[in-house]
Order: C-alpha cells, then structure tokens, then sequence
C-alpha cells in the first residue's frame, strides 16, 4: 500500500503535468483504470505512479460528479435523480438520498452553488476495494436551504466554508464512486 | 322555573354494573394496553451523526416534527406523528417499543430481531462468493449507527412485501381521533343543579370528535384506505350511571324554547337522586374499517375525555 499526500491544492494540475495526460481536469469521468495488485505495483514503479494519478483524476472527476448530482437532486427535491448513483454509492448514497427526502417533507429545497477546491490527500490501490481519499474546501455560503413556497431561508441554515473529507472508492464495474462523505464545521478554511 | 322534568327524551339510560357489551369491552381494554401507534422515526441525523459534504446543515430538522400533512416515511418522516391519543393494533415493526415503518423507501427492511433496517449495498462494493453487502441502520434507523455489513444470509424481514394490516396501523395514525369535549347543563351560568332535575350533556362536534374520518397509507403500489366514525357516546354521570347518545348532543340555551326541559336527544332526565358535587366523563366508541390488498377488517377504539364537575342542590320549595 502507498500513500501520497500532496501539498498542493490543484492536486489535478500536478498529475497533468507529472504524467502528460493532456484534456482538461476531471473532464472523463468514465476513465477508470483496469485493477493493479500491490505487488505488481511495487514491482514496477513506473507503472504504480501512472496508475496512482489516473485513480486520483478518475476520483476528483467522481467528486466533482456528486457535487453536481447532488446539486441537481436537492435543487429538484429529487432523492431518486438517476445521475446520483453514477457519482455516489453507499453509505452515502443512502446518506444524501435521505437528507433530500427530509428536507423535501419539510417542504424545503436548495437553492445557489456550491464552489468546490478539492484534493487528494492520499491514494491506497492496494486496498480491496481500492480508495482515493479527497479534501475540499466546500464554499457552501451560497448554497441555501430555503421553503419552496415563498424561498426563504430555512430558520438556522446558514452556509460557511468548512472543510469537507470524503472517500472515493473504486467499484467492481471499474467506475469510481463517492462513497462517504462529511462536513467538518468545526475546520472553517 | 325549577321545573327541569319532562320525558320522551329518546336517550337510553343505563344502571350502573349493567355494561352493554362485556365482550367488546374486554376487546377494548386489550386494544388499550397494546400501546399508541405512530410511524415516527429516529431523525436523519443525531448529534453525533456528521453531514455529508453537500448537506452540511442535515441535523436541522432534529428539533422539527416536520409536515403531518407531507409524505409518509420515517425521515422524517416521520413523517406523521400519532396524535390520536393511541389506541388499535400493536406495530408489527418496534424498537424499545417505539412502533417503526417494517419498510423504508431508503433504508429498506426492519429485522426486529435486531432494531436495524437492511438494504443491499448500491452498489455492491466487492464480489464475495455467498454473500452479500448490506447497509445497516440500527437503533431503529439511527443514521449514527450506520455501518456497511457482509452476511452470508438475508436478515429477517427481508424484502417482506407490504403488509395491509400495517399499513392500516399507519393510516389509523396520520388521522386523528380525539377524546370528547364536554359541556353540562346546568352549571353555575346556567342556574343550580337540583336533585330530581333533568341534566342535558353535549360535547362539541365535529370529524375529529365524531367522525368521519378518513385516511390512507400507501406502500410500493399497495394502498389502504382507512375510515374512523363514532358510534356512540356513553356519559359517565359520575354517580355510576351511564347515559348513551347517539350524537354530540343539543346544546343547553337558558333562553331556548325547551329551557327547563329535557335534553331532545342526550340528557340525564330523571336527574340525581341526592346532593352532591358529581364528576362527568364520556367515552366516544369508534369504530375503525381499512380495507386494501383484497383484506379489510373493522374494529373498536375508544377515546374518553376529562371530567367535569356538576354541582347538585338539594329541592327547595319556595313558597310565596
């Protein structure tokens, strides 16, 4: 198992430029990387370094993905949008699909955008299933919960810039998905 | 003006000891103990439960019961909350006795053997020969005790499809069924209550008091209608007779045309029969019909006010 942790934030812009994938960063989230042992891997290190920047664009590119699903499926109130289980698995899938579902029987929506600076902080091929671990400072400030009927914000919902972890995790099916996820409110960033 | 006699008043009168139906009465008392009915919930999230990066503010409803009105469901859902005063068949779903939802759009099965609900992991994080990964929520959905388990075996309950007769469960609790709102004549605004003098007993109208009302549940295209009405009333004089009426009663008006008389449909005629401050109490009987997925059942609830006191003086003769 290896862990790199990168000291930079535009962590996508490092693996570009150590590794020459051209195209823009997070823009092919289809692209998952066949399955590498950690022997093979310690073996040839080469191959490993190439393999730990394709997981870690395929695990930003899932990233970016359920901020956007997510951001789709509170807008609509929906906890059954088709493009959260493309970004998302569970735990968390279950996870955003219930806060959705609650806030929805409030009769409550979200509204704005989220403006995300997201990183990895370390990647693990080796473990079965293999995990991208990603850091993001979540600008939520304009991203409200607010009641349908008349859009005013929801009496102690108030947006911050907190730190926020989550795990990306590669699936059978060769796609990357967020599997969990949390708000840190008590790391302001 | 003291005469409050007068007959023909069609209310029955009922001696005391002389209970009207001893077998549904053992029913009812059963019905009692076993417990209130809700579909409430373990909110979405405790405080110890992190949000997720997208919903940082997901604990805020904790301190919310949310819409009665809205969705069904736990979450919330909770959504409905009982507020009937409790009453009709047990939850075949519990946990430390709080009646729970048996299925979850999003957390899936109860297992009653264990407080947790089980969905099969989406999707399946590895592929294990014989076995399964599951989301387990326990302590009857408590997203803080959330964790993702590989069994060799489905839990109890396990894709259970819906069941009429806990669906009607959950219909009987989105409606609500209150307890009898009484009034008594006379009172002290009314003039004094002597012995031998017709007393009039009303309570205020309505569906929520007299039905009727109507409700239903649905779950994964399985949908059970469910109506409530009030068959009876039966008055606790407090003196160990009891009246029955058949409706909420006329209300006394000391200016009215039958001032001095009978109540026309619900009253104690005769009066008491000796001095004293009494207390009175009503029963309502409901009866509760749901019907659905090709089975339909009825059976009795009852909800039974507070007392009121009534104040009885002794016959004087005024001469002049």
């Amino acid at each position: 198992m290896r862990v790199r942790h990168s000291r930079h934030r535009a962590a996508c812009l490092v693996v570009i430029a150590a590794v020459g994938i051209t195209g823009g960063c997070g823009g092919a989230p289809e692209n998952a990387p066949g399955p590498v042992s950690g022997a093979a891997a310690a073996a040839h290190p080469p191959a490993d370094a190439a393999a730990e920047a394709a997981a870690e664009k395929a695990a930003l590119a899932a990233y970016s993905g359920y901020l956007a699903a997510s951001g789709t499926a509170s807008r609509r109130g929906d906890p059954r949008h088709p493009e959260l289980t493309r970004f998302l698995a569970d735990p968390l899938l279950t996870r955003v699909r219930l806060a959705i579902r609650e806030a929805k029987e409030h009769g409550a929506m979200r509204t704005g955008k989220l403006v995300s600076d997201s990183t990895v902080t370390s990647v693990d091929l080796a473990a079965e299933p293999p995990t991208v671990e990603i850091q993001d400072c979540l600008d939520a400030t304009g991203w409200r919960l607010v009641y349908a009927r008349d859009r005013k914000p929801v009496p102690g919902s108030r947006g911050g810039r907190w730190l926020s972890t989550a795990t990306a995790t590669r699936f059978p099916d060769g796609r990357w998905r967020i599997s969990a996820g949390q708000t840190h409110q008590d790391q302001p960033c | 003006m003291l005469t409050w006699g007068g007959r023909g008043a069609p209310a029955r009168r009922v001696r005391a000891g002389a209970a009207r139906r001893p077998a549904a009465g053992a029913l009812l008392a059963l019905l009692l103990i076993l417990g209130a009915a809700g579909p409430a919930m373990a909110r979405a999230g405790g405080p110890d439960v992190n949000c997720p990066p997208t919903q940082y503010d997901c604990d805020i409803w904790d301190d919310d019961p949310g819409d009665p009105g809205g969705p069904g469901g736990p979450g919330g859902g909770g959504n409905g909350g009982e507020t009937g005063g409790g009453g009709g068949p047990a939850a075949k779903c519990q946990w430390n006795g709080r009646p729970l939802p048996c299925y979850d759009e999003f957390l899936g099965w109860f297992n009653n053997g264990d407080g947790c609900y089980y969905k099969l992991a989406e999707p399946q994080p590895s592929v294990v020969e014989g076995k399964q990964w599951y989301v387990q929520t326990c302590n009857g959905g408590d997203l803080g005790a959330q964790d993702q388990v590989l069994l060799d075996a489905a839990p109890a309950g396990f894709e259970a499809p819906p069941d009429p007769a806990e669906l009607a469960r959950q219909a009987l609790a989105s409606i609500r069924l209150l307890p009898p709102r009484l009034k008594v004549a006379p009172r002290r605004n009314t003039g004094p209550g002597l012995v031998g003098l017709p007393v009039w007993m009303w309570a205020s109208p309505g569906p929520n008091y007299f039905g009727p009302l109507h409700g239903s549940k649905s779950d994964r295209g399985l949908t059970v209608e469910i109506s409530a009405k009030v068959d009876r009333i039966v008055w606790d004089m407090g003196n160990g007779d009891t009246v029955t009426c058949d409706g909420p009663g006329t209300p006394y008006e000391v200016d009215g045309p039958r001032a001095g008389l009978t109540s026309p449909d619900c009253g104690y005629d005769d009066g008491y029969r000796a001095t004293g401050t009494y207390r009175i109490s009503a029963t309502t009987h409901w009866t509760v019909s749901w019907s659905g997925g090709g089975e339909s059942q009825s059976f009795p609830l009852t909800r039974t006010s507070n007392a009121v006191p009534i104040e009885i003086d002794e016959l004087q003769v005024v001469t002049g």
